[in-house]
């Protein structure tokens, strides 16, 4: 009969394995979930001794099998994939040599770093709060190695191991407030970036539409002081300037390598801008994108950071693509005047145009430019244009194909934004106004519980701006022609009566914003998840240092390093006080212990001790399950009987405790 | 320990095993109630071997015995015996019933009516019987093994818990094995082999194993266990009514006669725990067949319950 507590132990570590292995198995290939699954198998038939532990041959197959298939799977070791695989493939066939003590603690510390591997992935809120859940019950599958007592409730261990956890928090926040923070020495690419939905450098007609089917979020923003009204929520991305009849494309020219870094010399462009409005302050901690630029509202002020530069677009590009959450802080003054003076060449260049193609247009801007003299009342005639005539704001526009303005324009008239912007820009160009395409995100929902707003990916936007004599670069956004609530109220309520808002995610809990609570709910997750985001993974070496110089002036990386030094003794000392005083209450009595201590090494063996087994009984069982330990065994058994229950005073506690010593000594040397 | 006596003990059991056959355990189990002084009841149905067991213990015990078959009609004066008038001598004279013997065997003890049973159990209680007034003091040692059919048969009247408390032990004897089924078969009649029997004990022999068992040694080890055990019964929910002091004192004196049987001249738990079902099943009760569901006895399933060490 095997031990309750071998089956506690074991079982916890099952549990624990599951938890741990199923995200990353979920990332690779299927293969691997096989191995995985069947070790476990295994491992349960051995523990229903229906089957047994596998001859080291068989291990060292397997060890091969699973190299050569890591190495076919990756052809190289230079990425980090094939090692996280090789190290889950190998904690799964460990589970096939948990003879010993020894492997059990290897199987439990390889599932540690298993977890750990969660965070080389995702770093969210929700995943670390799931990695917890599985050191919880890693730590419970320790306890269970460790159960002597015969109270073999199931749920014990996972108890054991939440207040063991509980117990480690201060430590745990010593550590992450004070160890000093060094940037990694090293680090091994992951092969294949990860596909990531954004905004792109490219617009063709309904490309937007797609981005609004994803509820990812895009980025949080958090104002200092009050929150600008939805209206000039305009979150700018960059500006798109060429275009070829279908596609607007950013230019690859001089123009947008022409940035400004603070502490640099300014450029020219740079003093053509006036701010007329306060500029509003906040922080914008973004999602990676793997692009480089960055959503800001306009016009927005030069960044602090070195890192970021400013085009002469007026919209901030990072110094590498952003592969990692980032947080930064930013001034935006939102009125303002910019690019009063276009040079002749500049004029040129956003008024360019294919040769040919879309007559009807062109035609139509020419009349509409004889028309009137003022250039902002062509821009008003052509929005009016949007309003009065038959366009519909529709996720669903269908294709559109060869003169795709004139046939938006004339024909269908169904669009969404980048249609309208698209067309409107073409329009102002025609009629020889400068104008250009920008694209980033419109309005994001307010969160009321962490004070922020959070724009996703459906509140991608495309809008257009055009240069007026002496008002510089002025936002138009024929969108809001058509269909002002998409601006004042949101997508969602912009497209209610059509119902495509999301249509291809069947549940979301978006979807759900009828039920206060479950909002509520939400707010609350989301608010969670920021605050994790800025405070927790976004506790960098600025920050903390930040933190901690407002205790103490002047604070340096050393003195992080001997503070962290200083508390963790300290720790340790007061847990040494508890503990030497918490000894005194223990009422076992030393030959107690002895023999627990005696049952406790052949619990680990897979032999505990039941309840209510007799030291006689038990020594019997176990010297006819090991007998190559019976001599021993029966030598312990009577002198700790004799010492128990004859009170032979003859039999030291000592000596007992050398006969224990002298058993695990015997077990320590492997078994030949 | 004294060997030649403990050779005297060994030939005992030896003898009874070969006539009552495959239930070395229960013959063990008669003799802890023997040396630790108490009586012995046991439980079976008809035709188990009960008598049998009793009167070879007889036998091989070498003790004036007598024999009351109760039946629904016995009076406490057959059992205790009875005051008449003598016209030789113009006297009244006791004549002492069969109670007046070192071992008594009290056949079917639930058949008769609980005046006759309380005759017998007040007299076994105290080792003294009192009629009219006149006290006479039972034979030392005196030792009374009662059969009885289980309750639920028909035509008996099952002894409440009060009178249950005095035997030391009850035991069950249960159908025998196969082979020893078959030896049984084989040898023929019992009671031809009880009679051949010699005695192999007498009335100084059990004095002096009595006396050896009283000093056999108890460490505070074990008190602390049998304490556990106690307390369990007595805090358990499942059951009626934990352990009295003087059940905790019968288990303690019949695991130390049973170490004595053993072999060893101190208590260990497993000693405890081989007398305990037969000690305490008699003395507690199920309340709710929770502990029962286990197919355990109630004195085995307390066994399982608490821990031997610590």
């Amino acid at each position: 009969m095997t031990g309750l507590a071998a089956r506690n132990a074991l079982a916890w570590m099952l549990v624990a394995q599951v938890a741990v292995l199923a995200p990353m198995l979920l990332r690779f290939p299927w293969w691997i979930s096989v191995v995985c699954f069947c070790c476990g198998l295994w491992r349960v038939l051995i523990y229903q001794q229906r089957s047994t532990y596998p001859h080291w041959s068989i291990k060292a197959i397997f060890v091969f099998l699973t190299l050569a298939g890591l190495l076919l799977q990756w052809k190289s070791l230079l990425s980090l994939e094939p090692w996280i695989g090789l190290l889950l493939l190998m904690f799964s066939l460990k589970l096939l040599e948990m003879q010993r003590v020894r492997d059990v603690y290897q199987a439990i510390l390889l599932g540690y770093f298993v977890a750990l591997t969660h965070f080389l992935y995702d770093q969210s809120f929700l995943s670390s709060c799931y990695t917890f859940a599985c050191v919880l019950m890693i730590t419970a599958g320790l306890v269970g190695c460790q159960q002597v007592r015969a109270d073999l409730r199931p749920w014990l261990p996972l108890q054991k191991a939440a207040v063991l956890i509980f117990q480690a928090v201060p430590l745990m926040l010593v550590f992450f407030v004070l160890f000093p923070r060094l940037a990694p020495l090293w680090s091994i690419p992951q092969a294949g970036s990860m596909a990531v939905t954004g905004i792109s450098d490219q617009m063709r007609m309904g490309s937007i539409s797609e981005l609004t089917q994803s509820s990812k979020l895009a980025f949080r923003a958090t104002f200092a002081d009050r929150l600008p009204g939805s209206q000039s929520l305009y979150w700018r991305g960059l500006v798109l300037n060429e275009f070829d009849g279908e596609t607007w494309s950013r230019q690859s020219s001089s123009h947008n390598s022409n940035l400004y870094r603070s502490g640099r010399r300014a450029p020219q462009w740079l003093s053509d801008r006036e701010v007329i409005s306060e500029p509003v302050r906040y922080r914008i901690l973004m999602e990676p994108s793997q692009q480089k630029w960055l959503f800001t509202l306009p016009m927005v002020m030069p960044a602090a950071n070195w890192k970021i530069g400013l085009s002469s677009e007026q919209h901030l590009v990072f110094s590498e693509p952003i592969r990692n959450r980032i947080g930064f802080n930013v001034q935006s003054a939102l009125r303002y005047r910019v690019d009063t003076n276009l040079s002749q060449s500049e004029r040129a260049y956003y008024l360019r145009l294919p040769a040919e193609g879309n007559p009807q247009s062109r035609s139509f801007a020419r009349r509409l430019n004889e028309s009137s003299a003022d250039k902002q009342a062509v821009a008003e005639a052509v929005l009016a244009f949007f309003r009065q005539e038959q366009f519909y704001y529709t996720l669903r526009p269908g294709r559109l194909e060869g003169e795709t303005i004139d046939q938006f324009l004339f024909a269908s008239r169904r669009g969404f934004c980048g249609h309208f912007a698209s067309s409107f820009t073409f329009l102002m160009r025609a009629a020889g106004i400068p104008a250009r395409v920008v694209v980033g995100y419109q309005g994001g929902e307010f969160n009321p519980v962490g004070n922020y707003i959070e724009v996703r990916q459906f509140d991608a936007h495309a809008w257009s701006e055009i240069w007026l004599q002496g008002l510089g670069w002025v936002r138009m956004d024929p969108t809001a022609a058509v269909a002002p609530e998409r601006i004042e109220l949101g997508i969602e309520a912009a497209l209610q009566e059509e119902g495509s808002f999301l249509e291809n995610i069947p549940v979301f809990w978006l979807k759900l914003r009828g039920f206060a609570w479950l909002t509520e709910v939400r707010f609350q997750i989301g608010a969670w998840s920021h605050y994790w985001n800025s405070f927790v993974v976004g506790y960098d070496p600025v920050m903390q240092l930040n933190l901690l110089s407002r205790f103490w002036e002047g604070i340096q990386i050393q003195d992080l390093a001997h503070l962290t030094l200083l508390s963790f003794v300290a720790m340790m000392f007061l847990l040494a006080i508890v503990l030497l005083r918490s000894v005194k209450g223990r009422h076992y009595s030393e030959i107690v212990l002895v023999f627990n201590e005696f049952s406790a090494l052949f619990a680990l063996l897979g032999y505990p001790r039941l309840k209510h087994e007799g030291p006689l009984d038990y020594c019997h069982r176990l010297a006819l399950q090991r007998p190559d330990l019976a001599e021993a065994i029966n030598e312990f058994s009577e002198h700790y009987i004799a010492r128990s229950y004859a009170g032979d005073p003859a039999i030291s506690v000592k000596a007992l405790k050398r006969r224990i010593f002298g058993l695990r000594l015997r077990l320590l040397k492997p078994v030949s | 320990m004294d060997v030649e006596i403990k050779q005297y003990l060994d030939d005992s059991l030896v003898a009874l095993n070969s006539i009552v056959l495959g239930k070395p355990g229960e013959i063990k189990l008669a003799l802890t109630a023997v040396l630790a002084a108490g009586h012995l009841l046991i439980e079976d149905l008809p035709g188990m071997g009960k008598t049998t067991l009793a009167q070879a213990m007889s036998k091989v015990l070498g003790l004036t015995h007598q024999r009351i078959q109760f039946t629904s009609d016995v009076l406490p004066s057959d059992v205790v015996g009875v005051t008449v008038f003598n016209q030789h001598s113009g006297e009244f004279s006791f004549h002492e019933g069969p109670i007046f013997c070192n071992f008594l065997l009290a056949d079917e003890i639930n058949r008769t009516t609980p005046k006759s049973q309380s005759a017998l159990l007040e007299a076994m209680e105290e080792g003294k019987v009192t009629t009219e007034g006149v006290t006479r003091a039972l034979p030392e040692p005196f030792f009374v093994i009662a059969t009885q059919n289980p309750s639920h048969q028909t035509g008996t009247y099952p002894l409440p818990e009060s009178q249950l408390d005095r035997f030391l032990l009850r035991i069950q004897l249960g159908y025998p094995d196969s082979d020893s089924e078959r030896t049984l078969l084989k040898s023929g009649n019992r009671r031809n082999m009880i009679s051949d029997c010699e005695a192999i004990l007498d009335v100084e022999k059990i004095k002096l194993l009595q006396q050896r068992v009283s000093q056999i040694r108890v460490s505070d080890a074990l008190l602390d266990y049998l304490q556990r055990l106690a307390e369990f019964t007595r805090q358990s929910e499942l059951l009626h009514y934990g352990l009295s002091p003087r059940g905790l004192m019968a288990v303690l004196s019949a695991a130390k006669s049973w170490a004595y049987l053993s072999g060893r001249d101190y208590v260990i738990p497993e000693d405890v725990q081989a007398i305990f079902p037969a000690a305490t099943d008699h003395r507690l009760r199920d309340q709710s067949g929770k502990a029962a569901s286990t197919l355990l006895s109630t004195g085995a399933w307390v066994l399982t319950q608490v821990d031997v060490i610590n």
